[in-house]
């Protein structure tokens, strides 16, 4: 509960841009076979 | 592939985002469109309330032309092929241009509603709103006062709607999130470059727009812009920061009353106004995204569709502006209006790498927003006699 509270705190431009990065790195890591390849 | 195929095990989230914000399509725009019509009382209506918006139309038209003209120049999103994301990317043959104008006009409101056509929606809204706004100011007590019953029911909705949105937008970096990482495991980090491209095509549309179209507007009254800028630099640079014309707008009126000297009775009604009916870099950002995720699916718009972006970006900003992410929300709607429909599972993967980098587009086009307030509302003061051009930054 206060985890979400603690989330719903910011706003909401900053955490999509948050989640914009964190998908690029995911993304990254899964798309490729080794995991080091994507951020050579 | 490092955690094998099921990338796609993440679509669903950014997917439920989507169908969360073609929920509130429909109604936002009927909603929040009626009660901007129907704010606008004919009473009040005076000769500078007819400038104002005369103005603030016209300019959100020409930041409309002015953003595709950057976009078919810049070509943002051309190669990033996310069609073959889709099984079909289903754009409808588009109409000539006499049809466009006339299908704005719906033959059954509760048809357009239901098949989501947007610009049926907003014209029915619009004069749904007029009437509401003259009933209300009718002489028979029953009419005035059964319309000002029915604005307070639309604006409780509009309201609703609006705290809905806020809602939405809480997911949307859950949404976004899906949405970049399935595009980026399926194409490579690579798919990331275009968007640099519509943050400069953006920029330089913007930088055209302050110094072409409000240094011309301001030139054409005999006003210098490096005044104008000046004096209009603090709230410019609030804008940019908060990113919110409403926020901004205490700056703005002290900047309107101290630096540029411009009469109370002018400023305290044509910059309210204009935080929330007057937003020309937010037209164009529809403008320049519409095109840049047209490009990425590898379906350019035809002229009849670029024409159709003008009409419902601008007839949009009467009454979506002031809700939080209504750039989102609006982009949605123009992209409906296109025959880009968010339903299209590559619209969505575009549209989601739009949303990521909104922070850096909102923060150009609330700049541009709240300077172009600022002009009309000079220029109108101008034409009142309201305005003390010798002192304040114009006497410098």
């Amino acid at each position: 509960m206060s985890l979400l509270r603690a989330y719903l705190r910011y706003p909401v431009i900053y955490k999509i841009a948050i989640g914009f990065v964190l998908g690029v790195i995911l993304g990254a890591i899964w798309g490729t076979d080794n995991c080091f390849e994507a951020f050579r | 592939m490092l955690f094998g195929e099921p990338i796609t095990a993440l679509k669903p989230l950014g997917d439920l985002l989507i169908r969360l914000l073609q929920m509130i399509v429909a109604p936002i725009v009927l909603f929040s469109l009626i009660v901007g019509a129907a704010s606008i009382t004919p009473a009040r209506l005076s000769k500078v309330g007819v400038k104002i918006i005369v103005y603030y139309l016209v300019t959100s038209a020409i930041a409309v032309i002015i953003g595709l003209i950057m976009a078919n120049l810049f070509r943002p999103g051309v190669g990033l092929e996310l069609a073959g994301e889709a099984k079909e990317v289903v754009v409808k043959p588009p109409p000539s241009p006499v049809e466009v104008l006339l299908n704005i006009i719906p033959t059954n409101p509760f048809a357009a509603l239901t098949e989501g056509k947007v610009l049926q929606i907003i014209f029915f809204a619009i004069v749904l709103g007029i009437a509401i706004a003259y009933l209300r100011e009718s002489d028979v007590e029953r009419i005035s006062k059964a319309a000002t019953t029915l604005f307070s029911i639309f604006d409780g909705l509009t309201e609703t709607i609006y705290k809905i949105v806020r809602g939405i937008l809480q997911y949307a970096p859950i949404g976004v999130f899906a949405l970049i990482g399935y595009v980026v495991a399926k194409h490579g980090p690579g798919v990331l470059g275009p968007l640099a491209i519509v943050v400069v095509t953006l920029y330089v549309g913007l930088f055209i727009h302050i110094f072409l179209v409000y240094g011309g507007v301001l030139s054409a009254f005999k006003l210098s812009i490096i005044k104008f800028l000046k004096g209009a630099k603090e709230p410019m640079l609030t804008a940019f920061v908060t990113r919110s014309s409403s926020a901004t707008l205490p700056i703005t009126m002290a900047a309107a009353e101290e630096n540029f000297k411009i009469g109370k009775p002018i400023y305290s009604f044509t910059l309210p106004l204009g935080a929330t009916v007057n937003m020309d870099g937010t037209a164009m950002y529809q403008a320049i995204s519409t095109i840049f995720i047209a490009n990425a699916l590898g379906v350019p718009l035809t002229i009849t569709q670029q024409l159709l972006i003008v009409l419902t970006a601008v007839l949009a900003s009467i009454g979506t502006a002031g809700v939080p992410g209504a750039g989102l929300i609006m982009l949605a709607m123009v992209l409906e209006a296109v025959g880009l429909p968010l339903t299209d599972p590559s619209v969505a993967l575009a549209y989601g790498m739009i949303a990521g980098i909104d922070v850096v587009l909102d923060m150009g086009r609330t700049m541009v927003n709240v300077t172009g307030d600022l002009v009309g509302t000079i220029i109108v003061a101008k034409t009142e006699k309201e305005i003390d051009l010798s002192s304040g930054v114009w006497g410098s």
